[in-house]
C-alpha cells in the first residue's frame, strides 16, 4: 500500500489539500493553530476534570475555592446560599463536545434584592507570568479570546470581564443564554491593550469573572468594550442573570478556552484537551491534597501516608514531604482536626488530632509537625498517616 | 470567608513564625501559615484585617 502524501506546505499555508488527502479536510493554518503561540491551554482545568478538594458542597454563603480547581466563587454580602459541585454531564451539547464534567453553583436560599454593594462571581486568576504572551502594555498588544460552554435555567444577558489586577484596569463582554437549562457555546471577543503592562511574576495579574448577580452598586455604569481604568458600576451593567433571586436557579460551565488573538465561533482553534494527570500536575501548582478520604477514583483512602518523620523531642513530632510539583508560592496547611483523625506509626500507634506548619516550609518541601498529642521518645522515628475518614493534608498556593 | 480570629504559634526556636487563622468559627481545620508569607493569599488576608484594627492574639 503507497503511503499517503502529507505536504507540510500546505498545512502551514492553509491550502486546501487535494493528493491523496481529499478535500474538505481542516488544515493546520486554517484550524487557527498558527496562531497560537502556547504550546499547552492558558486556562488551567478548563475541562473542569480535577476537583482535589470535593464534588459536591452545600450551604455556602462566602467565597471560596471549593469543588473544581481553579474556580473560585466570589461573595461580598448577602447574596443567596449556594451548592457548588463538579457536575458529572451525560448528555447535551457540551458532553457531546468531549466535555465530561462541568462547574455548576445551585441556589438552595434566595436573595430577592442583594445590597447595592452586594456580588455574586465565578472567577479564575492567573499569573502575569503566565499571560507575558498578549503582550499587554505594549505596541504589539495581543487582542483575546475567551470561549465557553455555559447553562442555566435563567436566560437573558450576562456579562464576563477580564480585570488586570496590576494595573487596576478591566474590560467587558455580554454573552446572552438563549435558551433555559441548554448547554450553548459562546466566545468573547476583547481588544488589546497597549497599557498597563502585567507583572512578569508569580502573583495574581488577570482575574476573569463572570458576574451572575449584585447590587446596583455593579449596574450604574456602561460596559467597556475598551481597557478602562476599572469602574466598579461598569462590572455587570450590560445585565444580571439574577440568579441569587430564586431557589429554581443554577448555572454551569465548562470547557473554557482563553485564546492569544480574535477568533469567533468558526474560527476558534479547538480545545486543548489534556491527560488527566497533565491536568492534574498544573492544579497541585496552586493546591495539593497527599492526604484525603477519598483519592482521585473515589476511593476510600482512610489510612493514607504522608511521609515518614522523628520526635525531635519526646513531645515533638515533625515530617517533611518533598512536593512532586513545584507551588506557586509557600502554602498553607489546611489540616482537618479532630479527636485522632491522625496517627504516627511508631511502634506502637500515637494519636494525635491535627498538624500545624512549619517555619521550614517552602513552596518545594512542606514541613509539618505536632506537639500538642504527640508522645513518644526523642530520635523515634514514625509514619505521619490518616486515622480517620474526614481526615485530610491541603496545602494551598491559590492567587 | 471572615477570619474570626488569628493567634501566632511559636516555633522550637522560640520565634513567632506562624500563626493559625479560623475563619467564620470553624474549628473543624486547622488554617496556618508562614508570617510574613507575601505571596500567600491567607497572608495578605491577614494583613488586611490587621490593618482593619483587629489584633492577632499572642502564642500561648
Amino acid at each position: 500500500m503507497a503511503l499517503s502524501k502529507i505536504d507540510i506546505a500546505n498545512m502551514v499555508t492553509g491550502a486546501t489539500p487535494v493528493a491523496n488527502g481529499g478535500t474538505g479536510q481542516t488544515t493546520f493554518a486554517a484550524a487557527g493553530l498558527d496562531k497560537r503561540p502556547n504550546v499547552k491551554s492558558i486556562w488551567i482545568n478548563g475541562d473542569m476534570a480535577v476537583s482535589q478538594r470535593a464534588t459536591s458542597v452545600t450551604g455556602k454563603t462566602a467565597g471560596g475555592y471549593y469543588t473544581v480547581d481553579r474556580m473560585q466563587l466570589d461573595i461580598s454580602g448577602t447574596i443567596g446560599t449556594w451548592t457548588v459541585a463538579q457536575e458529572s454531564l451525560t448528555s447535551g451539547s457540551a458532553y457531546t463536545a468531549g466535555f465530561a464534567n462541568a462547574y455548576r453553583i445551585d441556589c438552595t436560599s434566595a436573595t430577592a434584592s442583594p445590597a447595592d454593594a452586594a456580588f455574586l462571581k465565578v472567577i479564575s486568576s492567573f499569573e502575569g507570568q503566565d499571560l507575558q504572551l498578549f503582550k499587554k502594555g505594549t505596541a504589539n498588544a495581543e487582542k483575546w479570546t475567551l470561549s465557553f460552554w455555559v447553562k442555566s435555567n435563567k436566560t437573558g444577558t450576562a456579562q464576563v470581564n477580564l480585570r488586570d489586577m496590576d494595573n487596576t484596569r478591566m474590560i467587558g463582554a455580554s454573552y446572552s443564554i438563549s435558551s433555559a437549562d441548554t448547554w450553548e457555546h459562546k466566545v468573547c471577543n476583547f481588544a488589546a491593550d497597549t497599557t498597563g503592562a502585567l507583572d512578569d511574576d508569580n502573583a495574581r495579574s488577570l482575574i476573569v469573572e463572570w458576574w451572575l448577580d449584585g447590587g446596583g452598586n455593579n449596574t450604574s455604569g456602561a460596559m467597556p468594550t475598551a481597557w478602562e481604568a476599572r469602574a466598579v458600576a461598569d462590572s455587570m451593567a450590560a445585565g444580571s442573570l439574577d440568579l441569587a433571586g430564586s431557589t429554581d436557579n443554577d448555572w454551569a460551565i465548562t470547557g473554557i478556552q482563553l485564546e492569544v488573538g480574535e477568533f469567533s465561533s468558526t474560527t476558534l482553534p479547538p480545545f486543548q484537551h489534556e491527560s488527566f494527570g497533565d491536568n492534574l500536575a498544573r492544579c497541585y501548582r496552586y493546591y495539593q491534597m497527599p492526604v484525603h478520604n477519598k483519592d482521585h477514583q473515589g476511593n476510600n483512602e482512610e489510612y493514607g501516608a504522608f511521609n515518614t518523620g522523628t520526635y525531635s523531642a519526646d513531645a515533638y513530632f515533625r515530617a517533611a514531604r518533598p512536593l512532586g510539583v513545584e507551588m506557586r508560592a509557600n502554602p498553607t496547611l489546611k489540616s482537618s482536626s479532630g479527636t485522632n483523625y491522625f496517627f504516627i506509626l511508631s511502634g506502637v500507634n500515637d494519636d494525635i488530632n491535627d498538624l500545624t506548619l512549619h517555619n521550614d516550609s517552602n513552596f518545594k518541601t512542606v514541613w509539618v509537625y505536632n506537639n500538642d498529642e504527640a508522645s513518644s521518645t526523642a530520635g523515634q522515628a514514625g509514619i505521619l498517616m490518616a486515622n480517620n475518614l474526614s481526615a485530610y493534608i491541603a496545602f494551598d498556593a491559590e492567587l | 470567608m471572615a477570619i474570626t480570629s488569628v493567634k501566632y504559634i511559636r516555633d522550637e526556636k522560640g520565634k513567632d513564625s506562624v500563626v493559625r487563622i479560623i475563619y467564620n468559627n470553624d474549628t473543624s481545620v486547622k488554617i496556618t501559615v508562614q508570617v510574613d508569607n507575601e505571596d500567600n493569599r491567607h497572608w495578605q488576608q491577614v494583613k488586611e484585617w490587621v490593618a482593619a484594627g483587629n489584633t492577632i492574639q499572642e502564642a500561648d
